[in-house]
């Protein structure tokens, strides 16, 4: 399939929902995600002699998502207030989330405010399973960090979803 | 893992998928044919490829002319040792009759050491008894053996050892009078001998007349010196008329090369971005293709960043969505390092003084690093603000730019130049690239 586009293209539009759901979850926004996609798409079709055909190819997609979103996120953390909310706190968010935005009902759109940190570790850890130690290994951070960046992301999403709540925004 | 994260990770899985989005396919495609990824990697990882190429180049250019400058310094002394102990009249190395404007043409100064040390031959002649006539301490000769009649007599002064000589701001004209008897000019011995020795140079012969040297003031071991002191601050009428002056495309091909480095701001103007003023480091080297012409390369390091309130891709800022209606675009910035390089051809003109103007008209290449352009939002229901920021690929664009250069420059000495630049960059390529108004300032090393 290197270098055949007819083959890449539809292997990108059958798998392009479920990848960028994947990577809608470890960015701010859809324009990063697609960033992320574009890179896992191209390290996919770097690596494709490497995957195993026994095995079914959205867990070996997946993996390769995961692992360029801690690049992508690595690549940004040196540049912290950039691409997040500025001094994003729970209780300056009185207004999100919004109740006119397409999709924006969403849960996804929570997790999406964590700060890249506290997203990242968040999805590594209730998504994708991982350990503590992993993580840290992963992110360059001690084990003990991790952890209590997940207390901290779960604060801030219960908070979020909580106040959500009491202006009577349902979430799907 | 309690039930609110259960029913969080439940959603997101259970999360619709994204339909899918024609343009992600697009820009992937592009990356897979290799525009994107392949010039971020080489001019990431080579850009300094060019400088190095040019350094090394003009460092062997350097080493090729000193080489052959050394060896044709050799040559004119064992001309010289020739000539002085063989032909009758001599005119050593270029003098008076191949040049305009002698102290300052190259060739005296290549060969300003062999000259003194003929001349220090010529003294030990005229102390053996030879007569000689030194146009200049260090510049050039014209000696005698007493064999032309008339020639000799004009400095045959009723005594063996006679020399002449003549400050070297002060060689443009001569004749000879003596005892009240007009000696044979100078100028047919100099029309006979230069005609023959250079057939294609025009001889400017002889336009006033100086008067000699009293006979008593000059020792039989007579040195340059008394004879320099004897005629300074004396006007003699200039006898070398100026000739024309070489053109740009005579004796045309490489001469010489210089480096110089520049700093400078650069002022840009675009009707709808606002373009952030910036410094600007510049190395250039040229190559001298004749006394006025140059071939010029050079490498600028700068920036081309700006602000702009549209999102618009014709002013380099493709749309984006914000997160969701509450937020409002404000404005998009971008800070975008740069390396141009540009080449061209300059003009400089002679004047015959340590300042010269110079003019030139080039074309320049942009590499544009990779940089981020970052989107500000801001909540019309609220006080946050939102950055959203989107990475732009290195590109390089050949001939974005016409370059149109002024100055002028300052000999500080043989080598070293000063020099005062204004350019003019005039956008040829992409619209949302302003036009840059460059003034620079720097010093340069001819070699």
């Amino acid at each position: 399939m290197k270098g055949n586009r007819k083959s890449q293209r539809r292997l990108y539009e059958r798998y392009y929902g479920f990848g960028l759901k994947v990577c809608l979850r470890y960015s701010s926004n859809r324009q990063d995600a697609t960033v992320i996609l574009n890179d896992g798409f191209l390290r996919v079709f770097n690596k494709l002699e490497q995957f195993d055909t026994s095995q079914t190819f959205e867990p070996w997609l997946r993996r390769i998502l995961v692992h360029q979103a801690i690049d992508h996120f690595r690549s940004r953390k040196n540049k912290p207030g950039l691409i997040e909310l500025k001094q994003l706190t729970a209780s300056k968010l009185t207004h999100l989330p919004p109740q006119d935005g397409p999709g924006d009902h969403s849960i996804l759109f929570l997790v999406q405010q964590l700060p890249p940190m506290y997203r990242t570790v968040f999805n590594l850890y209730v998504m994708e399973e991982y350990k503590h130690d992993e993580i840290a290994e992963k992110l360059n951070i001690s084990a003990s960090t991790s952890r209590s960046n997940l207390s901290r992301a779960k604060e801030i999403l219960r908070d979020l979803h909580q106040k959500s709540k009491s202006r009577g925004i349902k979430f799907n | 893992m309690d039930e609110f994260y259960n029913n969080i990770k439940d959603d997101l899985n259970n999360m619709p998928e994204p339909a899918f989005q024609e343009e992600d396919w697009n820009s992937l495609s592009k990356q897979l044919d290799g525009t994107t990824t392949t010039k971020k990697s080489i001019w990431k990882r080579f850009w300094w490829a060019p400088i190095l190429l040019l350094l090394l180049g003009s460092q062997t250019y350097l080493l090729c002319l000193w080489t052959q400058a050394q060896h044709d310094l050799e040559q004119i002394k064992i001309d010289n040792q020739a000539v002085t102990i063989d032909a009758p009249i001599h005119i050593f190395q270029d003098t008076i009759l191949l040049t305009n404007t002698i102290y300052k043409y190259d060739t005296i100064y290549l060969t300003g050491n062999t000259v003194r040390q003929s001349l220090k031959a010529a003294q030990n002649q005229a102390n053996s008894g030879g007569n000689r006539l030194f146009f200049s301490s260090k510049i050039k000769q014209l000696s005698s053996q007493n064999t032309r009649a008339g020639y000799s007599q004009a400095l045959d002064l009723s005594h063996q050892n006679n020399s002449f000589g003549i400050t070297r701001n002060e060689i443009l004209s001569l004749d000879f009078i003596h005892s009240n008897q007009q000696a044979p000019l100078l100028t047919e011995a100099l029309n006979k001998t230069s005609n023959a020795e250079y057939p294609d140079k025009e001889s400017i012969g002889v336009q006033a007349y100086m008067p000699l040297l009293p006979l008593t003031n000059i020792s039989k071991s007579v040195s340059i010196d008394p004879l320099e002191r004897y005629f300074h601050n004396r006007s003699l009428a200039p006898i070398v008329r100026k000739t024309k002056r070489p053109g740009p495309f005579d004796e045309f091909g490489p001469q010489g090369f210089m480096l110089e480095g520049s700093i400078g701001y650069n002022i840009k103007h675009h009707d709808v971005i606002n373009y952030k003023n910036e410094f600007v480091t510049q190395l250039k080297t040229s190559v001298k293709l004749s006394s006025s012409l140059d071939f010029w390369l050079d490498a600028s390091l700068t920036g081309l960043s700006y602000e702009v309130d549209q999102m618009d891709s014709e002013f380099g800022v493709p749309p984006v969505s914000p997160p969701s209606a509450n937020f409002e675009f404000v404005l998009a910035e971008a800070n975008r390092p740069v390396l141009m390089y540009s080449a061209g051809i300059q003009y400089t003109h002679v004047t015959g003084t340590r300042l010269r103007p110079f003019i030139g008209i080039g074309l320049n290449a942009t590499n544009t690093f990779a940089y981020d352009l970052i989107y500000e939002f801001n909540d019309i229901t609220g006080p946050d603000e939102l950055n959203i920021e989107r990475a732009i690929s290195a590109e390089f664009n050949f001939a974005d730019y016409a370059v149109f250069n002024a100055g002028i420059k300052y000999a500080l000495s043989d080598q070293w130049r000063a020099h005062l630049r204004g350019s003019y960059y005039h956008n040829i390529l992409k619209e949302f690239n302003p036009s840059i108004y460059s003034v620079q300032v720097g010093l340069g090393y001819s070699f």
